[in-house]
């Protein structure tokens, strides 16, 4: 697990509740719901090789054939 | 040793298992709409077993006024998403110290796709609440 600074989206509403858009995560401390960033963990193999972003095309063969995750611009924005 | 069955397979428990339990401990959050603070989704060739579950929530400092607040365990399974475990408070219940929990033994199992996650949220006005919740999960090949 390495961690990374990442945007979240959602509303806080049970429809549309706030959460990072990527499908194995962990949040570290509280959120900054003002300029919507969060410190999270996430699996080394689903970032770059660096290690400083998540990894779409890893991510898409991870959870291939996945619905919400194997499709084009899954990943959270850092 | 691993163990077989009367199959040929080996028990889900030897087949290349790996803990992925997901946890949320945070000591004084401020109110915040409802979020999603960890998930775990199974990935393609795998499966998991879900084995525990627990959700704790306090009164960190007073709120003014108080809302409902709670921390939920979470299971989308065929993307049907409903509470596994559920430790919510009302807004009668605002005093330092106060404390809610529930924890729950379970063994069922998630297909690729399926996930599990935690959630918190606070609708009250100032004050900060301590959340604490995990779930304990084991992956294998599918």
């Amino acid at each position: 697990m390495t961690r990374i600074t990442v945007k979240f989206i959602g509303s806080g509403t049970s429809e549309d509740p706030y959460r990072v858009n990527l499908p194995n995560y962990r949040m570290i401390g509280d959120a900054d719901y003002v300029g919507k960033t969060v410190q999270v963990e996430v699996p080394d193999d689903e970032l770059t090789k660096d290690k400083g972003r998540p990894d779409a095309q890893r991510i898409r063969e991870k959870y291939r054939g996945q619905q919400d995750w194997d499709r084009a611009n899954v990943v959270a924005d850092v | 040793m691993p163990q077989r069955s009367n199959s040929a397979r080996y028990l889900y428990g030897d087949r290349n298992p790996i803990a992925r339990s997901i946890v949320y401990d945070v000591g004084a959050l401020a109110p915040a709409g409802l979020t999603q603070r960890a998930t775990y989704t199974v990935p393609a060739l795998k499966k998991a077993q879900v084995s525990g579950a627990c959700c704790a929530i306090s009164v960190a400092s007073t709120a003014a006024p108080a809302g409902l607040k709670g921390v939920q365990v979470f299971i989308n399974a065929n993307a049907v998403n409903g509470v596994l475990v559920d430790a919510s408070h009302g807004s009668d219940i605002n005093t330092v110290g106060n404390v809610k929990s529930v924890s729950i033994g379970q063994s069922f199992f998630l297909g690729a796709g399926d996930s599990a996650s935690i959630y918190t949220s606070d609708t009250g006005t100032g004050g900060t609440m301590k959340f604490d919740s995990a779930i304990h999960i084991t992956e294998y090949d599918a």
